[in-house]
């Protein structure tokens, strides 16, 4: 195996298990904490909010300003 | 036979009167109220009506969203119409965390569950560890980060605006909780 196939497939794996915990976590809430609730949670207090606002923003400036335009 | 019936009967009534009284003009205040059954089940229908109603001012806003993302991914990056084409959103959505106000702790959200919470926390540092991992190394072909793996879906104006429309959906969806 690959260095690149290795390096894709652990990002397939954990975006699968997210994934998965969050149809799980959703079809058995409230007994599990979903992902809506933490964000919701997160958005309650200044600090995350303003941390979700930045990561949120460094990403769009990092992949469309920053990043590899269309061919 | 249904539990309410049994209940019924085992009270010792036939009636019409909820399980538990034998006598309307009992102190029922312990009985339960099979109404409020019936009135949680209509207002759980009001509410999926109501989530499956689409109202004309947000199919607006979601058409104004798909065109202006449509002409913002086809702008060239390293430039400044790109530049003002991302901030704006940045800047709407900044505009709405400085309006909103902290939420009390008596709030319902912070006294729901927090069980399976490490999950998510261990699914998220591993994802950091691994994207950390990678952007070390070198060279990049080998050791793919997300950012190069989602400049290779970039590289066709459809997938660069169905990125844009992601960008945007995440961001409506963080800013709205």
């Amino acid at each position: 195996m690959s260095a690149s196939t290795l390096g894709y497939a652990i990002y397939a794996v954990i975006g699968a298990l997210m994934l998965l915990w969050g149809v799980y976590t959703h079809l058995r809430r409230p007994r599990f904490v979903t992902l809506d609730a933490i964000v919701a949670r997160m958005m309650g207090h200044r600090f995350w909010r303003w941390a979700v606002w930045a990561a949120w923003a460094f990403v769009g400036w990092h992949a469309f300003v920053r990043g590899r335009g269309a061919v | 036979m249904r539990p309410r019936l049994l209940a019924r009967r085992q009270a010792g009534t036939d009636s019409r009167l909820p399980a538990g009284v034998t006598s309307p003009t009992r102190d029922c205040r312990d009985a339960p109220l099979p109404y409020l059954e019936t009135m949680e089940t209509m207002e759980s229908a009001e509410t999926t009506r109501a989530a499956r109603r689409v109202s004309w001012p947000a199919a607006a806003v979601v058409a104004v969203a798909l065109v202006y993302a449509w002409f913002a991914s086809a702008l060239r990056p390293f430039t400044h119409p790109q530049a003002v084409a991302v901030a704006i959103p940045i800047a709407i959505t900044g505009i709405a965390v400085l309006r909103r106000r902290t939420r009390r702790t008596s709030d319902a959200v912070e006294t729901g569950t927090r069980r399976g919470i490490w999950v998510w926390r261990a699914l998220l540092g591993a994802f950091l560890a691994w994207e950390l991992v990678s952007y070390r190394l070198s060279p990049r072909v080998d050791h793919p980060t997300i950012s190069s793996i989602a400049d290779a879906a970039m590289s066709t104006h459809p997938g660069r605006f169905a990125m844009f429309v992601a960008w945007l959906a995440i961001g409506y969806w963080l800013f709205t909780r």
